[in-house]
């Protein structure tokens, strides 16, 4: 599996120091969203740095979920600038924003059952054949409790990685705040999971409100999530890594100290030096 | 219930549209009360499309404070669900809407703020594109400017106020306080630099119609005759030739085009 390191997201705030100090990352992520206009400041350092760094792209419009149609246009538009930035892959969220003729722009949670199996697993079919290549589906934060499932959580992404033969984004942040929130041991989720289909992770935050956790990828990675990446490396071993702020711009050096503790756990998850991407 | 009905019950649920249905999906019983997790995505929708509204019009919020932007947006929110993949454009019908709204058109330069808002961010995501040089220009021949069409740069847009809208953003931005909203036209022109940063200028009503007329495809001899109405015949070639030198030192101008033997 293609390893990367560890990476950031590109963020328009941070591109010309990137351009200019060519830090230590191994990687960025783009928020395709933030990459598809014609033109602008963004597509500039997109396309200036994607010969210096590995890129991928991390979508969230598909709402792969959905019992509506693909949104074609949208997709062919996804399409291009893929043929355009060649990234090393793509990803979006196994869930559905879009439903009722409504786009709700939030990773809405699909139910464990057999029905929501078998229709994402069509859909992701369909977005593959059309891009001409592999996707990753993303786990995502859920605080509802569906009264009609079969699958727990993890069995439910197990699954649709074996069936519609994609990769996983593994994202720790949420793994950690469903866990809480639903009452699971978050050991159990990462023991769960295939090996090797879990191509990255995200480490990304949340905060506590009352007795509940709540994903907030503004605020930088908490503790039990370097914990639980730690026992992530352990199980999947050096997995391409990236550090998920969103919301107004950290501090460069910030993001830099995070990779920093994100390779250390990391090499203690290895037991070992982590490896040059 | 199938997971079509369940997904349409979500939405629903989410625009306020059916406060009903979506509960009937959800376990009674669990480690989060039905209420609370109801309640998270409700907020959570709200919160989303209210940033994405705040970021792009930064200066409205700003001028109106943020409990009218709140209430603003909600009221947006009730008419304009956003139907897009993209956010990007979710916030296109905010001019119109607050033009046309009972309360906000009380006040028209919220319309005006809001629509150079978007204005601005039409102009940063504009295509890339070539930008000719002054040396370009001088270059041409007499014969070549009478054949001689212009191009601008894909960020270059101009528009017109009825109220001091553009005024008003750069004080509000500047952390001063705003220019009474009396009825006061103007025309700008916004465009991108060769360093990709977002400018903005009044133009006179000469150079408004003459960019106008350059937008439209006319030719450079059109312009001229345009000048006429502010200029006479000597002093309208000089002011055509000043304002294409100034908008290609600007970077307005992507491509000169030359007609010859009736074809471009």
């Amino acid at each position: 599996m293609k390893y990367l390191g560890f990476g950031l997201g590109l963020r328009a705030e941070h591109g010309q120091h990137v351009l200019d100090s060519r830090p230590e990352v191994d990687w960025f992520e783009l928020q395709t969203e933030k990459f598809m206009a014609p033109g602008g400041l963004r597509r500039h350092y997109m396309m200036t740095l994607r010969d210096r760094y590995p890129m991928a792209l991390g979508n969230a419009g598909l709402s792969i979920g959905s019992t509506e149609p693909l949104d074609n246009r949208y997709l062919n538009q996804l399409k291009a600038l893929a043929d355009e930035l060649k990234p090393q892959w793509i990803s979006d969220q196994l869930a559905f924003s879009r439903a009722a003729g409504v786009n709700s722009h939030l990773p809405l949670p699909l139910p464990g059952t057999e029905e929501a199996l078998s229709h994402v697993v069509e859909r992701i079919g369909q977005v593959q054949e059309l891009l001409g290549r592999k996707i990753l589906v993303e786990n995502v934060c859920s605080y509802v409790v569906y009264r009609e499932f079969e699958l727990a959580e993890w069995d439910f992404l197990n699954a649709v990685a074996e069936r519609a033969d994609c990769k996983i984004l593994l994202d720790l942040g949420a793994v950690l705040v469903n866990a809480k929130n639903h009452g699971f041991d978050p050991e159990d989720y990462l023991a769960a999971l295939n090996v090797g289909r879990v191509q990255q992770i995200h480490l990304s935050s949340c905060t506590r409100e009352g007795d509940l956790l709540i994903g907030n990828p503004t605020r930088p990675i908490p503790k039990p999530v370097y914990e639980l990446y730690q026992s992530a490396v352990r199980r999947f071993g050096a997995v391409s890594t990236v550090v998920k702020r969103e919301g107004a711009a950290p501090a460069f050096s910030d993001l830099i100290d995070e990779l920093t503790r994100a390779r250390n756990r990391a090499s203690k998850g290895l037991g070992a030096p982590v490896p040059k991407p | 219930m199938s997971l079509q009905e369940l997904q349409q019950a979500f939405l629903r649920d989410l625009i306020g549209s059916n406060r009903e249905q979506l509960a009937g999906f959800l376990a009674e019983e669990g480690p989060i009360p039905r209420t609370t997790q109801l309640n998270i995505y409700r907020k959570a929708y709200l919160k989303n499309l209210l940033e994405t509204l705040a970021t792009e019009h930064a200066m409205l919020r700003r001028y109106v404070k943020d409990k009218v932007f709140l209430r603003l947006i909600r009221e947006y929110l009730q008419d304009h669900e956003s139907r897009e993949s993209s956010l990007r454009h979710f916030g296109d019908a905010l001019p119109d809407f607050l033009e046309t709204h009972p309360n906000f058109s009380r006040a028209p330069q919220l319309a005006e703020l809001a629509r150079f808002e978007r204005l601005r961010l039409q102009t940063a995501d504009a295509a890339a594109g070539t930008r000719v040089t002054m040396e370009e220009m001088t270059d041409l021949s007499a014969e070549q400017w009478s054949m001689l069409t212009l191009h601008l740069h894909p960020s270059v847009q101009v528009a017109r106020f009825d109220y001091p809208a553009v005024t008003i953003w750069r004080a509000v931005e500047k952390g001063q306080k705003p220019p009474p909203a009396n009825r006061a036209a103007s025309a700008w022109l916004i465009y991108r630099d060769a360093k990709r940063i977002i400018r903005f200028r009044a133009v006179e009503p000469d150079e408004q119609a003459a960019l106008e007329r350059v937008s439209a495809g006319a030719p450079f001899s059109d312009v001229n005759q345009t000048l006429l109405r502010w200029h006479d015949t000597g002093d309208a070639q000089a002011r055509s030739i000043e304002l294409m030198s100034g908008w290609v030192e600007e970077g307005l101008v992507a491509e000169l085009a030359v007609q010859s033997d009736g074809m471009w």
